[in-house]
């Protein structure tokens, strides 16, 4: 059992990812799922394919028996990367609910006991190397408390990694919280174990010049390596933001293929004829603007989503300009629907006759009234001598607003356009 | 707006607006009906070159580089008196338009005007007047609308009165100021002092919609 034989590099990397799966021996490394401490003995317990509690058994006998298991672990817990490249723990989960479900839950209730176990290990260990060598065991405690702490600054540190690779990976934020108090009491446990081991030693007057000593050293060691970390931390935060703009840069640049580019090349395609590529700059602008200043469509929910297709559509099908001003709102309902189907009918009456002039379409939902104005600047017609075709538009917007309980009038004059005025009382509910 | 006022003189114009292609474009439309004296990118440049040329009327793009056409009018609207501000974007997002507005431009209209009507639109904010396209009436009558449970502050300026109101709505369907004038059986002068009413309570009044769309609806 002891480390040699299972950290040979060369065996590790003779089994890459796809031996690994069909083989079924994976090489060794520490594993992030179902680990305690650092992972060194689930990763090794699946590279000798034996249950995971034997070999954490062995570690703990080997260090009762003179520290041998700890020193072992340590060393594996440097040597040995976590997780062997290309057989992540991600790639063996491909779910991302289901692993984090799976390996981050249980790990934290685990992982108590492990600290426990690994306190117990370690007293156990140091204490008997302490009695064989007949050294005065009270003096080695606050030894064993300096290591506690390390470990549980180390182990945040090994969880940090993990976290940055998570987050890289989209995943969930990790918990901050629980980390910092995880350092902040190793730390203390550190500092506390040094100040005890110091004061044992020496005696009380002189730790105190012994500490003054450590805190203008660590002070230096902070003068010095202070602008380092600083730029260590500021990289990493650039780094960060730089990821975040890039990918908001991919939107953008999917965004601005999927549609802007489309159409430019459609209107190079067309140039010979201005009514298509006006038509397709129209469609375009109207796309870019609702996706730049509307972000949550209401289409097909609400009177104005509606109306603004069908504005939509009529610019498309007659090559008119159609502005929409819209005041207030209200819910799409049986009534209001043919309102839209009657405005559609005026818009497209207009877009016949009004080509090549703005169309103007204004709509106000009142309490107790919605009304829809229509008016184009277009050729306009005389409305005594109105000609047999365009009796039935006409019916369809007089007739299908009066259905509705809503009533219409058409004013044209030639010369002038026309106005169409829909005018419906809202439902009850 | 083909009614606008004959000027004896041309409007001085700067064109304050970050794409060259679209201030060419102006220029072009606008042709001899106004005298450009320069054209501005950003805010910065903008506000150096309104400070020294005092033009009539400043076109301003809502959205520039290096804060935005508020910004610009926050800057030296104070350092030129004589100068008006008119407000032309692509944007049809109501709180850039409101924001501008309230900062001090006389008016709004959207790119898509064409160019004889733009330049109506100089010649009036020139004269003092205020320039409301259809989109600025329905922001405002959104805005202005009677709900009852709105609690009025103040009453001059928190609402419309029924005639403004009229007028608004009118302009929202595309009338021009003769249209309205001649619909209403008013004076064309007279609709003109309704719409500057109008614009002065949008600057001025504090009801919670314009407070809203000045500043909350920016973080949506």
């Amino acid at each position: 059992m002891g480390g040699g034989s299972g950290i040979s590099p060369r065996r590790a990397r003779v089994a890459s990812c796809d031996d690994a799966e069909v083989n079924d021996v994976a090489p060794l490394h520490r594993s992030s799922d179902g680990r305690i401490v650092a992972g060194v003995a689930a990763g090794m317990a699946e590279h000798l394919r034996v249950g995971v509690w034997w070999v954490r058994g062995a570690f703990v006998l080997l260090t009762a028996m003179g520290g041998a298991g700890l020193l072992a672990y340590g060393a594996l817990w440097v040597l040995v990367p976590l997780d062997p490249p290309g057989r992540s723990a991600i790639a063996a989960h491909p779910p991302a609910a289901g692993r984090s479900e799976h390996a981050v839950v249980p790990l934290s209730r685990e992982r108590t006991v492990a600290l426990l176990l690994g306190a117990a290990g370690v007293l156990i260990g140091v204490l008997l190397l302490a009695a064989q060598s007949g050294l005065d065991v009270s003096g080695t405690w606050p030894l064993v408390v300096v290591g506690l702490g390390a470990a549980l600054v180390w182990l945040q540190a090994d969880e940090d990694q993990r976290d940055r690779l998570r987050v890289g990976m989209g995943r969930v934020a990790p918990e901050d919280r629980a980390g910092a108090l995880q350092v902040a009491v190793g730390t203390v446990l550190v500092v506390l174990g040094l100040l005890v081991f110091v004061i044992g030693r020496s005696g009380l007057a002189d730790a105190g010049q012994l500490l003054v000593a450590v805190v203008v050293v660590g002070l230096g060691v902070a003068l010095l390596g202070g602008p380092f970390a600083l730029r260590l931390l500021r990289e990493r935060d650039d780094e960060r933001r730089a990821r975040i703009r890039s990918e908001e840069r991919a939107e953008l640049a999917a965004q601005v293929h999927d549609s802007v580019l489309q159409t430019l090349a459609l209107i190079q395609r067309n140039a010979q004829d201005p009514a298509a590529v006006g038509q397709l700059a129209r469609a375009q602008e109207r796309d870019l603007r609702r996706w730049l200043y509307a972000p949550v469509p209401s289409a097909g929910q609400s009177l104005r989503g509606a109306l603004e297709d069908v504005v939509a559509e009529v610019e498309d099908r007659h090559g008119v300009t159609v502005e929409l001003v819209c005041v207030g709102d209200s819910p799409l309902d049986d009534r209001t629907t043919s309102l839209v189907q009657a405005t559609r009918e005026a818009l497209t009456n207009a877009g016949k006759h009004a080509a090549g002039s703005a169309v103007a379409v204004y709509v106000e939902v009142e309490p107790t009234e919605v009304a829809v104005y229509v008016r184009d600047r277009g050729a306009g017609f005389d409305p005594g001598a109105v000609p047999p075709d365009r009796m039935g538009i006409k019916e369809s917007i007089v007739g299908r607003m009066e259905r509705v309980g809503g009533r219409a009038t058409v004013d044209s004059e030639l010369g002038a356009g026309t106005r169409v005025e829909l005018r419906m009382e809202r439902s009850r509910d | 707006m083909t009614d606008a006022i004959p000027r004896p003189t041309r409007p001085s114009v700067v064109l304050v607006d970050d794409h060259r292609m679209f201030r060419t474009g102006v220029r072009t439309e606008l042709g001899d009906r106004v005298d450009v004296l320069g054209e501005a990118e950003d805010v910065d440049s903008a506000v150096s070159l309104v400070v020294s040329a005092k033009p009539d009327v400043v076109l301003l793009d809502v959205h520039l580089p290096g804060g935005d056409g508020p910004e610009v009018l926050r800057r030296c609207a104070h350092l030129v008196p004589d100068t008006r501000f008119l407000a032309l974007s692509v944007s049809d997002a109501a709180e850039d338009v409101i924001a501008t507005v309230r900062a001090g431009a006389r008016g709004y209209v959207t790119k898509s005007i064409t160019g004889p009507e733009l330049a109506d639109a100089i010649d009036r904010v020139a004269g003092g007047d205020a320039v409301f396209s259809p989109r600025l009436a329905g922001f405002v009558l959104d805005a202005f609308a009677g709900s009852p449970d709105v609690p009025v502050v103040d009453e001059e300026l928190d609402r419309l009165s029924p005639r403004e109101r009229e007028v608004m709505r009118l302009i929202a369907r595309g009338y021009t100021y003769k249209e309205v004038a001649k619909e209403l059986f008013l004076s064309v002068r007279t609709v003109e002092t309704h719409v500057s009413n109008v614009l002065r309570k949008l600057q001025l009044s504090n009801r919670n919609e314009l407070a809203r769309w000045a500043s909350d609806r920016r973080l949506l």
